[in-house]
This record gives C-alpha cells, structure tokens and sequence, in this order.
C-alpha cells in the first residue's frame, strides 16, 4: 500500500488552523500532543481525490471540555479505573469485529445509560493515536451529548438531516479539547423532527472516509423509531442495559424491533 | 463418575447455587418493601396496644359429693355428666345472667345501645366454665379490672350452688307429694277391689277353695257363711257341722265340719281339679287330651277323697246321684237334690262311664265360663292392685327419704372449695410479647413481599441474565459517584 500523505485540517474557511492554545495550559500532556499533531491518514487513493475536490468533508470547530469533567467520561477522569479498563475491552472486541466502523449505540429504554456508553466507547477508541472517531449524537428526543462535554454546537448535521435540509460536506462537527474525538452534537432544544435514511446514509458514506469509527449515540429503541434508522445505516448496533433496571422483556423486544440490523452484543452498565 | 462428568457435575452445583446467590440478591434488592411492611405493622401493634384494654381472669372451683341417699339408690349415683350438663345449664341461663347484669351492672354501653338481651350474650362470652371429670367444676370470668372479675365470679359460684340446692329440694318435695297421693290412690283402688272379690266369693263359695293365694281364712268364712250349703246340711240331715260345698263339674263334695287334713287336703285337690277342667272345659273339647287328663284328675282326686272319708267314716253324709262327665261342666252351682253318698261313687260315676268324645255343649256351660272368668278376673285385679300399691309405698318411701336428706341438708353436697381469687395481672399475651408478635409478622410478610417482588422482577441483575438474551460484550462496574448515573 502507498505510504498516505497527511494533511492537515482545514476549516470552513479553509485556512489551516494552529494547534490548540491549551498547550502547557494544564491540558492533558497527551492531548496536548495530540493537538499539536492534528494529522490526518487517509488513503494514498483518495489523496488525488482529496486534491482535485477541495471541499472539506468537515467543518470543525472547536471546543473545550467543560470544567469540572462530567463524572460519566471516566476515560478522561480515571483512566485507569476498571470501568475505564472495560471500556477498552469493549473497543479490543469492536475492533475485532470485521467490517465495523459504524457503530450504532442505543438502549430499550430512556436512562439506561447509552450516552455515557457512546463518549467513552469513542473515548476508548480516539486513544490510539492513529484512529479517528467521530461522536455522533442522533437522540433527538433527548439530545446529551452536548451537555456531557458542556457546549453547544452552533450548527448539528443530524438536526439538518431531520429537518430534510440539503446537507452536503464540511458536514459540522465539533473537536473537543483535551480528546481526540470529534463529536456532532445536537441543540439541547431540538424540535419535533426525525431522521431520514435518505439523508443520513449518504452523509455517514462520506464521514466514514474521514473517520476511521463513528459511534452514534441513538435514541432509546422503544422510544423512537429513528433507533431503527440508525442501526440501519450502521454497521451494527450495541444494546446497553443497565443492571436493576433494565428489563428482559425490553430487552427481547428491542432485539426484535433491532432486526435486520447487527446486534453486536449488550454492554451491561452499573454490574 | 469420569473426571469430566465430576466437573460438570460440580459446574451445575455452583451454577445453582449461583443462582441462589443471585435471587437472594435480587430480594434483597427490595429491602424498602420489608422496611416499609416493617414500619406499618410496628405502627398498627401500637395502635392496638394503645386501644387493647387489659382484661383479667378469676376462676372458682365448685365441689359435688354425694350425700344420704335412700338404701337402693345408694348403688346408683347420679351421672356425672348430667351433673356437668345440669350445673352449666344454671350458670348459662338466661335469668342468672341478667341477674348478675344487673347486680354488677356490666357493659352498661351494650345494654344501653342494643338492650339487656345482648348484654346476657356478652357476658356470656367472657364466662368459661369446665368440668374436667370427676367431681370439681370451674368457672371463670374475664373483666375489665381485677374486683370486678373477682366478683362477679365469686357471684356465679355461688349462683350454682344456691340454684342447684334449691332444684334439688323442690323436686324432692314434689315427688314425695305426688308419690302420698299415689299412695291413696292406689289404696282406694285395692280396697274396691278387695271388696269385689269378697263379694264374689260370698255369693260364690265354691270359688273359695281355689288354689290361690288369696283364697285362705276367707274360703272358709265364706264357706260357711253359704246358705246354700246350710240348707243342704239341714235338708240332708247332716250335723251342723258338715258341709256340702257346692263346686262345679259334678256333685258336691261332703266334708266334715271338721275336717281331718287329708280329708281337707283331698277335698281341696277334688276342688282344684274340677276348677281346671271347667276352664279347659271353656277353651277344648271333651276329646282333648288336656281334657281327657284333666278328667283323669277329677277321678283321682275323688278317688282320694273317698279314701280320706273312709279314714274317717263318722258323718258321711249318702253321696249325690252320679251324672254324666260331659254334664259335669254343665252343672256348675246347682245341688243335687238326690242324697249323694260320697263322692267316691260320683268318681266311679264319672270313672263308670267312658268318656264321651266331643260332648254337645249345654245351656250351662256360658254360665260357668263367666263365672270362672270373672273369678280369674277379680283376683288378678286385686293382685295387681296390690304389687302397685307396693311399688308405691317403696318409692313413697324413698322419696320420702330424699326429702328429708335434702331439707336438713343431709343429700347431695355443693360447696365452693376453691373461692375466687383477685388477679395480680392481666390475662397473657403481654404488651411486649403482642409487640414482637406484631413485629414478627410484619418482618416475615415483608419478606414475603419481598421474595414476590423479586419473583415478578422483570429487571436484568447479572451479565448471566442478560446473556440468556444477547450476547455481552462488557459489563461497566458501578462508578463511586451518583451522578453518573443521572441521565443515561
């Protein structure tokens, strides 16, 4: 395989942008690093393609992670706690799995913690410095991810996929400081709405070529049908339950309503 | 067993008891309910409590003893079950109740609001009474305060004992009142009785030498007192101190004023014999054989009447004209005006002349049946009237002895041996012991609410659980702090 060339970011605007100012300003050594190095791998085929079409696939913007730290990203808060430890498990046997890369996250019910089990999965991920992910939040519902990493998108392609708007790339996203993971929130205020698979499948065709593994955080599959939307156009899917509250019999009905989607597995929180 | 059939074996052992394990988890993941089940069933133990009033308990013992009794009675003693049955019939009645209501004046609520009758039932409940065997009864009462209690069953002790002693006397006076008039009664009877037979035998002497107990010195009187067998000794010329006495089936017999024992003897067996074959006479033909012995009888017994009179030849008065045996019953009273010589030739008249099978019956015959019935007739009346009268003197007796045990107080003895006595405390449960009982059982429903809850518990609790379902690709452990686990 040719060795790829690495490009750098480019915004909107198209101008490079400079590292990130929160070197040797208390941010995380690695992610310091990380930010100084914001490189991009792609493959050396789609470096002409790159070339002769200018137009980012995304338009980032920058954000930082509010202070304290949420106490759900136990990635970034203790990573080496064994909840931090099974999160890498689960990313070792993601990418065991062949052919996934999209990976849709959702739960039977509301609150049974599939928010907090998307971040850290992409969390867990983003650690190899050679993967790229992206967060992706597709609970409309009930939006969170914004609030997990305290900002607010200016702009949301999932909220522009629900309202049947011409999305076209740089598809907004929104790097986080201190992570490696780019993440497309949603306005905690989203309006009635729901995703379209016409929409939404061609836009994670062309995030997939920027991002190496998208985690979508989906809404609860009982509760909303654009889960279904989701697990379609992803890979497969992960079903999260948590332990004393979810029941077996959401369980079996999610797993059923989830068909012909990939089930991948359960991740079970609070154990 | 191989080594890999132990470890499976082994496998399943710790696979069920895991799952033990991971119920008895799950219920006590519900300890809010046994919490709750706890604190309502503490809250409803100290409202009982506070409204239970404590009640307590007196008991009397009552002692029944045979007293005098009359001598055969003495080996009958009364029941005592029935004695058992008789005492709570006292107690439990309706008008010693009231009285005892009234007296102490209890659940004046109840008789206020649902009258006198419901407060009789009410007192009712609270009074035990129980006869364990033998000769002691208890009886108990359950009140509100320790005198109260003591009281009242001190009352109701006495109340058996004053009633039952009261019973006792009042049936003992009546039968003896009852069993006095009876007595005359009966005694009239067997006088009009008595003087029915007599009269009989006046106007029927011959009736007076039958074998029966009754006929003694009164057969004789009346023997002597017949005119008719005065007028025949004087029309035969015989000594004022013969008779003829008149007798049925045949001629009379002569005997001597005085007559020697045998002559008496075998005048009373001639007597005899002629009576039973006129009352065969009335029921079977002269061709039966009872008749036909019976007749044999009469023949032998006159037989030795004449021998008799030959022992003693003076004052043999010529014996009547023999007649026909079948005539013999034909001709009960009337005399044979023919001079009989003795009645060894009516013998041989009778013996003379063969018996005659089936002799017509005569116009005499209905007189004598009648007159044998009626015979039979008064002196069993007169006997019976005289068993009765006994029977009545022995009970009047008796009954006359009870009356006197029981009025002196000499009968049956009820006495209170053991009083009733001032309870100290109320009657168990205690408050401590209802509290934990209460806690007790509120402890145990909650952990029964519990194990329903966790048995109707739908909720994943294990990375096993969930396998069942789906595949597991990790399991997060609980983070330390809460609020991540605010908004999934």
């Amino acid at each position: 395989m040719p060795q790829a060339e690495i490009l750098r970011i480019i915004d909107v605007h198209g101008e490079p942008q400079p590292p990130s100012e929160r070197d040797g300003n208390g941010a995380r050594p690695d992610s310091a690093r990380h930010d100084a190095m914001i490189t991009w791998r792609i493959p050396a085929e789609n470096v002409a393609v790159a070339l002769r079409n200018p137009k980012p696939t995304i338009a980032l913007e920058h954000a930082e992670l509010a202070e304290p730290l949420d106490p759900r990203l136990v990635m970034l808060r203790e990573p080496e706690s064994s909840q931090a430890r099974n999160y890498r498990s689960l990313r070792h046997r993601l990418m065991s799995a062949p052919g996934v890369r999209v990976i849709a996250v959702t739960s039977a019910r509301p609150g049974e913690g599939k928010t907090t089990c998307a971040a850290n999965l992409a969390l867990a991920l983003a650690e190899d410095t050679m993967t790229r992910v992206l967060l992706v939040d597709a609970n409309l519902p009930r939006p969170a991810l914004g609030r997990l990493f305290g900002f607010t998108p200016a702009e949301s392609l999932v909220e522009q996929i629900a309202r049947f708007l011409d999305l076209y790339p740089p598809y907004p996203v929104a790097s986080i400081g201190g992570t490696r993971v780019h993440v497309a929130a949603l306005p905690e205020r989203t309006p009635q709405c729901r995703l379209e698979r016409s929409l939404l499948l061609p836009a994670l065709s062309e995030l997939r070529r920027a991002y190496d593994y998208i985690v979508i955080d989906a809404a609860a599959v009982l509760e909303s049908a654009d889960a279904d939307i989701v697990g379609e156009c992803a890979d497969a899917a992960i079903l999260v339950a948590r332990n004393g509250v979810s029941r077996k019999a959401d369980l079996r009905r999610a797993v059923r309503q989830l068909e012909p989607a990939l089930v991948l597995g359960t991740v079970l929180v609070d154990a | 067993m191989t080594e890999q059939g132990l470890d499976e074996s082994a496998d399943d052992a710790r696979a069920q008891l895991a799952g033990i394990v991971e119920f008895a988890k799950r219920v006590f993941g519900f300890w809010r309910v046994v919490v709750v089940v706890l604190l309502l069933g503490a809250v409803a133990g100290a409202v009982y409590l506070v409204l239970r009033q404590p009640v307590y308990r007196s008991e009397t013992v009552i002692l029944y003893s045979e007293g005098v009794r009359p001598p055969d009675d003495e080996d009958r003693p009364e029941n005592a079950r029935s004695v058992a049955v008789r005492f709570k019939e006292i107690l439990m009645s309706r008008a010693s109740l009231d009285m005892v209501v009234r007296e102490f004046n209890l659940y004046p609520d109840v008789r206020r609001t649902r009258g006198p009758v419901d407060a009789v039932e009410e007192l009712r409940k609270h009074v035990e009474y129980r006869s364990p065997g033998g000769d002691t009864f208890s009886i108990a009462f359950t009140g509100g305060s320790p005198n109260e209690s003591q009281r009242v069953t001190a009352r109701l002790g006495e109340l058996v004992v004053d009633r039952d002693s009261e019973l006792r006397k009042k049936r003992a006076l009546i039968t003896r009142d009852f069993l006095e008039k009876e007595e005359h009664s009966t005694e009239e009877d067997l006088r009009d009785k008595e003087q029915a037979l007599a009269a009989f035998m006046g106007a029927h002497p011959r009736f007076a030498f039958d074998a029966t107990p009754q006929a003694t010195g009164a057969a004789f009187r009346a023997t002597f007192a017949a005119p008719a067998a005065r007028q025949q000794s004087a029309a035969q010329g015989r000594p004022r101190d013969s008779l003829a006495i008149p007798l049925p089936g045949g001629a009379p017999i002569t005997v001597s004023a005085a007559p020697t024992p045998e002559e008496a003897r075998a005048a009373a067996a001639v007597a005899a014999a002629r009576t039973n074959l006129a009352e065969l006479l009335t029921r079977f033909t002269a061709a039966h054989p009872d008749v036909r012995a019976a007749s044999a009888e009469v023949e032998r017994a006159e037989s030795r009447l004449v021998a008799a009179k030959s022992a003693a030849p003076a004052l043999r008065p010529p014996n009547p004209a023999p007649s026909e045996p079948a005539k013999t019953a034909e001709q009960p009273a009337q005399p044979k005006p023919a001079p009989a010589a003795s009645v060894a030739p009516a013998s041989p008249r009778v013996a003379a002349t063969p018996p005659r099978v089936a002799p017509a019956p005569s116009a005499k015959e209905p007189e004598t049946v009648a007159l044998e019935t009626e015979w039979v007739k008064l002196t069993r009346a007169v006997t019976e009237a005289r068993q009765h009268q006994d029977h009545i003197e022995a009970a009047l007796f008796k009954a006359s002895l009870s009356a006197s045990s029981e009025s002196g107080g000499h009968g049956v003895q009820v006495t209170i041996i053991d009083p009733a006595f001032l309870p100290e405390k109320p009657v168990p449960p205690g408050r401590a012991v209802i509290a934990g009982a209460f806690l007790a059982g509120s402890l145990v429903l909650g952990i029964a609410g519990a194990i329903l809850f966790a048995l109707f518990d739908d909720r994943v609790r294990s990375g096993r659980e969930v396998a069942r379902l789906v595949p597991v690709l990790a399991e997060i452990p609980r983070t330390s702090t809460r609020r991540a686990h605010a908004a999934g």
